[in-house]
């Protein structure tokens, strides 16, 4: 037998001419009444968005100071380049103080080793710096196609800049105590509060370092795991 | 026209988009005026390449979305409860809620701002960024333009994104 023709079909076969008919047919009081959760008519939603767009139109906001913006963007830009030129400068300036320090003035070694290796480690520090500024500055060419996988390239420069920072506290402290140890006793001074200070220094710079160093680290874990999303 | 002068003209003409669209990323006022300030630098740094086959507003916006997108990715996403509370809403909307008044109609305007805001901020990137746009009144043309997407995926985020909305305002 078709089961198309079986007589259970023929119930769901029967075709409603009117509502009237329909409600006859089917008991609409034995239907659930409209739960709270029924989805609201296409016009109230429309209604709703035009009340939300007339709403987040009119939200009020504090005027700014146009005159004191430009100004204070002037300053950002100068401040950034400044201090960019300033690091630049610096380590030129320790370079050639080695040399003059070496070829001209003949100082002692314990002053050239340090100043030496000061230079050495600042070329890096302006190397990171330089690759950091230049990423932020092209921002305006990126989109927001693109805008994560930039942010997670500057984060990871910022992580590396951080990283040299703490290196260079791992050398900075053998070096500034035989330093120290070496200068005092030329000059027969004491011994403790040179150490002491310039230890102490060295420590709050690491500790400010390991700061930041875990606080990019989360930032790049969020930015990469939205990038995933 | 001198750069500074344009950047003046365009910062004030659209200073109130900026504004809208920061709050409706950032709960915190310090960090919103910390990016108004950001997208002003950067809107500034792009202004010499700005060419004219972009509308200024679209530019604008655009720089302002790369800005506030990355500040998203970066930062944990807290989203600021009010101090209103749920108590007051609640009680307001006794007995004014009817059959086919939504839940955030029956807030006064005040609230209702508020309560927009606070589930915008709640969405994901892609439909915080529609929605905000969206809001402002722009096109699909425009939207398409500012986020770099075809104008059909503008359509299907923009759909998914007031669903996730009306969904985030009715659960209140």
């Amino acid at each position: 037998m078709n089961e198309e023709n079986s007589p259970l079909n023929e119930k769901s076969k029967v075709t409603l001419q009117t509502k009237i008919q329909a409600e006859s047919v089917l008991d609409v009081t034995s239907l659930p009444k409209r739960s709270d959760n029924e989805p609201l008519d296409t016009s109230v939603l429309d209604e709703q968005w035009a009340e939300m767009t007339q709403d987040w139109q009119t939200q009020p906001f504090v005027k700014t100071n146009m005159s004191a913006l430009v100004q204070q963007t002037k300053r950002s830009i100068y401040r950034a380049k400044a201090l960019l030129a300033f690091d630049v400068i610096g380590t030129v300036l320790l370079l050639l103080a080695v040399a003059y320090g070496y070829f001209v003035k003949q100082w002692q070694t314990p002053t050239l080793i340090y100043l030496a290796i000061a230079g050495f480690l600042s070329i890096f520090f302006v190397y990171y710096e330089i690759k950091i500024r230049l990423a932020s500055w092209r921002l305006s060419e990126i989109n927001p196609e693109n805008i994560i996988e930039n942010a997670i390239a500057n984060t990871k420069a910022s992580i590396q800049y951080i990283r040299l920072i703490k290196l260079s506290c791992y050398v900075l402290i053998p070096l500034m105590n035989w330093y120290i140890v070496e200068i005092v006793t030329l000059k027969e001074k004491p011994l403790l509060f040179p150490l002491l200070f310039s230890n102490s220094f060295i420590l709050v710079m690491f500790l400010i370092s390991h700061y930041f160093h875990r606080k990019k680290n989360k930032e790049l874990k969020q930015i990469q795991s939205y990038a995933s999303e | 026209m001198k750069n500074h002068t344009l950047f003046r003209q365009w910062m004030t003409e659209h200073e109130k988009l900026l504004r809208h669209l920061i709050i409706g990323f950032e709960a915190n006022a310090a960090l919103q005026d910390e990016l108004f300030q950001d997208i002003a630098l950067n809107i500034w740094r792009a202004l010499p390449g700005f060419r004219q086959d972009a509308s200024v507003k679209t530019f604008v916006a655009r720089i302002a979305h790369n800005v506030l997108a990355t500040h998203v990715a970066k930062t944990v996403r807290t989203v600021k409860t009010e101090p209103n509370s749920d108590d007051d809403r609640h009680e307001h909307l006794s007995g004014h809620v009817s059959e086919q008044v939504t839940p955030y109609q029956a807030l006064d305007k005040n609230q209702r701002q508020q309560r927009l805001l606070h589930c915008i901020r709640q969405l994901k990137l892609n439909q915080q960024q529609v929605i905000t746009l969206a809001l402002e009144g722009m096109t699909y043309q425009e939207i398409s333009d500012v986020l770099m997407i075809t104008i059909n995926l503008v359509g299907v985020r923009l759909q998914r994104a007031k669903a996730a909305l009306t969904t985030l305002l009715e659960a209140g």
